[in-house]
């Protein structure tokens, strides 16, 4: 609801109708007030020519005979006329023969000058000079003067009254307009607003308006109810459609955690497999199979991770996290990984850091050095000879960083510049064969920067070598936020330094995994560690080895048959609740990259979890964290 | 010229009320009498005789008042009574007021007065010309002039005076 003042239709409609109440009343009142002044200005100027003419008859001849006595007298008979307040007869010489002046009025009377003939109106009085034929001669004069201030009053009164009626009748019609549209307007209209506005609220689109009656409002009802069944039918349409799409969302989510995890178990085993063969004795021709085919499987997880990443995007479910990072540390990490790779094709990877540029910030450290490294990858994957250099420095306004990888490899062309950052577009299709990869990998950074609030450009010239600019603006982190820095963020381990820094205590180890070679693979792996491996391969019996041994960490499955790894922890932690026994270290071991799964696993109330398929150093790190 | 003739008889005037005394009237005091006679005659209806025609002047006839008569002319010749035409005439013989509408005379009892003829205003001076049979007598009031109207002579002599002249008279005299 606006915060403006709520208009009414009714207040509408009242103002209306007072508007053209009053402008009617005034217009009418003038009119009629105006013709009414103008008879009633009119009739007592009529009166006193008549009077004037019937006097003037009368006193003529007292005039022609001389005799001022008779005229005054006649003049006095005109005391019967109120308004009239004097009256004087001007001999034929303008010499006044004779005077009246109305018993009532006070002082002494001026007597006017003579006027020829004509009437004249003044502030209170209307003056009528009247000649009087004498049958001779020029004519004697008769002046009658009427006070008007009787008319001027009545006009006033009568103003008044108008005024006093307009203002009767605006209220008389308002109050009837109230009585008359409650019942035909506002009532019918308030009913419409309410229950629509229920319809709204609970949008419960099977509700009818009910119709009784056959004026427009009823129309109005028909038009209502017609829209809700048109909206009811959309609305079931709509429902549908959106179930069918999540339907079939919730189908690509399965399928891509289906793929993912069936991909990842495999992968796990060949990936291990290859790197427990790489520590046996091994002759050079073999350790270089072994390498080979090392190499090739963290492509296919690479692949696979890409996949992964790019249909989260896509479904805009990719979580960003808000932790403080060092910039710094992000970008010497990202060309610390690429050191060895550079160095085997024997290009030069320089970091470069100016002193201004940001240090500390708050935003997704992952997803940042996840752009970096795929720039970082991109260049030196098409990069022959000569260096790739990773050049931090401070971008536009508080905040601002600006990351430029310049490559001094085979440059892309400027017809295919615009379509670089889409998605499976390498520069053409034999690019894919001859260089590898997905053609994904820009695509991610691309999309990244643009979820994180920044920007991804690139500048190339063939055969010359490229620039890819990474804008960014994140908020920069306090001290207080530094001190609150997680240790350590293991999502993505792959991507941080190596640590060594294992003791080689010894462990036992309970291992719950269905899977024999990854069973297999992880109990050699735990056993070349030094630790002791209890290895069973459901839920079920997991929890059967926990009630009779101790252990110092299990490491579970999340899919197994019988009891899956999820379940098996609930009920760990419900018997812990129940007996009051200490917290047994649950890691799960799951080849569900998606964070849904990882949130899962933690949710259930797992401490840790680690992503198949994994190193010996990613075991190792992880045992290392909680022992 | 005609000025010159007008001041010398002024001063003959003067000359002759100072030798004469009242017997003849001053030039105010005829003219007067010429206004009151033109006044009398608005006022009166006369009866339409078989012999006169209507819009035939008025005759207004002074018997031995020359002095009169005289201003008269000056002052009321061509002057509308109604739609008839005054026209003064001087007599000095009783037969030559035949014809007369109305007759001045300055005699308070002429003799003809007894038979004056019908349809004839009579005006004189004094209460004795009314007492005469005379129909309208002019009398002096202080500085004005009055008059004494006989309706009962006015009838006789079928004349129907105006209420508004028998209004102004000192005395009606109807008997």
């Amino acid at each position: 609801m606006s915060k403006r003042r709520r208009q009414s239709l009714f207040l509408n409609a009242a103002a209306l109708v007072a508007l053209v109440v009053s402008l009617t009343l005034i217009a009418t009142g003038y009119f009629v007030g105006t013709r009414w002044l103008a008879d009633k200005q009119s009739d007592s100027q009529d009166l006193l020519e008549i009077v004037a003419t019937v006097v003037g008859t009368h006193i003529s001849a007292a005039v022609a005979f001389d005799d001022q006595k008779t005229a005054t007298e006649t003049l006095a008979s005109l005391s019967g006329y109120a308004d009239i307040t004097h009256a004087v007869l001007y001999a034929p010489d303008h010499q006044p023969f004779a005077v009246y002046q109305r018993a009532e009025t006070d002082g002494p009377l001026a007597i006017p000058d003579w006027q020829p003939e004509g009437i004249q109106a003044g502030e209170a009085t209307l003056s009528l000079y009247r000649p009087v034929d004498l049958g001779r001669g020029p004519p004697a004069t008769l002046l009658l003067v009427a006070d008007t201030r009787p008319l001027q009053s009545w006009v006033t009164s009568t103003l008044w009254l108008i005024s006093a009626m307009i203002l009767i009748a605006v209220v008389v019609v308002l109050v009837l307009l109230y009585v008359m549209a409650r019942p035909l307007f506002i009532s019918p209209l308030r009913k419409i607003l309410t229950t629509t506005r229920q319809i709204s609220a609970n949008r419960d689109y099977s509700i009818r308006l009910t119709r009784n009656r056959d004026d427009e409002l009823g129309e109005l009802v028909d038009a209502i109810n017609d829209m809700l069944a048109t909206t009811e039918a959309h609305a079931a349409d709509l429902n549908a459609a959106v179930k069918r799409a999540e339907r079939a969302d919730q189908a690509k989510s399965v399928f891509l955690s289906t793929m993912s995890h069936e991909l990842r178990t495999p992968l796990n085993g060949v990936l291990g497999m290859a790197e427990l063969l790489r520590r046996t004795d091994l002759t050079e021709q073999q350790k270089k199979y072994v390498e080979q085919s090392r190499s090739s499987g963290k492509d296919l997880l690479a692949i696979l991770n890409d996949i992964l990443d790019f249909s989260k995007i896509e479904a805009q479910r990719l979580d960003l996290e808000e932790i403080p990072f060092d910039l710094h540390d992000a970008i010497e990490m990202v060309t610390g990984l690429f050191q060895q790779q550079a160095h085997s094709k024997q290009i030069l990877l320089t970091p470069e850091i100016d002193a201004d540029a940001p240090h500390w910030v708050i935003g997704d450290p992952v997803r940042f050095r996840q752009i970096v490294a795929n720039l970082v990858s991109n260049a030196i994957k098409f990069t022959a000879r000569g260096e790739v250099n990773v050049h931090l420095q401070a971008g536009v306004g508080v905040g601002g960083i600006q990351v430029v990888v310049t490559d001094t490899g085979i440059g892309i062309d400027k017809s295919v510049l615009p379509q670089i950052f889409g998605a499976f577009s390498q520069a053409d299709s034999s690019t894919t064969r001859q260089y590898g990869g997905t053609g994904l990998g820009l695509a991610i950074a691309a999309q990244l920067a643009k979820i994180m609030g920044g920007s991804l450009s690139v500048e190339s010239e063939l055969n010359r070598g490229s620039a890819f600019t990474l804008n960014m603006q994140l908020p920069l982190a306090t001290r207080d936020d530094q001190r609150h820095t997680p240790q350590a963020d293991h999502r993505h381990e792959d991507l941080s330094a190596t640590r060594n820094a294992s003791d080689n205590a010894s462990r036992s180890i309970l291992l719950a995994e269905d899977n024999l070679m990854n069973q297999a693979l992880a109990q050699t792996m735990l056993e070349e560690m030094g630790h002791r491996v209890t290895a069973v391969s459901n839920g079920l019996d997991a929890l059967q080895e926990l009630e009779t041994g101790q252990f110092d960490l299990v490491l579970m499955d999340g899919e197994m048959p019988i009891m899956d790894g999820y379940e098996t922890t609930r009920k760990i932690r419900d018997r812990e609740q129940q007996q009051g026994i200490p917290r047994q270290i649950v890691i799960a071991v799951t080849a569900n990259a998606m964070s849904e799964a990882q949130q899962h696993c933690l949710a259930v109330g797992m401490d840790d979890y680690l992503s198949k398929p994994y190193t010996i150093n990613d075991l190792q790190r992880t045992i290392d964290r909680w022992t | 010229m005609k000025k010159l003739f007008g001041l010398l008889l002024v001063l003959f005037s003067v000359a002759c009320i100072s030798s004469v005394g009242r017997a003849t009237e001053s030039a105010t005091e005829a003219e007067a009498t010429a206004a009151f006679l033109f006044n009398f005659a608005r006022y009166t209806d006369w009866p339409l005789a078989q012999d006169k025609r209507q819009n035939e002047p008025l005759y207004f006839c002074f018997y031995r008042a020359e002095r009169a008569a005289e201003v008269s002319t000056t002052m009321l010749t061509g002057t509308l009574v109604g739609d008839r035409n005054v026209v003064v005439r001087s007599v000095r013989i009783t037969a030559d007021l035949k014809g007369c509408d109305l007759v001045y005379t300055r005699d308070p009892s002429p003799e003809w007065l007894i038979s004056p003829g019908h349809g004839c205003l009579t005006i004189g001076r004094g209460r004795e010309f009314i007492d005469s049979g005379g129909i309208i007598a002019l009398v002096e009031q202080g500085d004005h002039l009055r008059f004494i109207v006989n309706r009962r002579s006015a009838r006789e002599a079928g004349l129907a005076l105006s209420s508004k002249l028998l209004n102004l008279a000192v005395e009606v005299i109807d008997e």
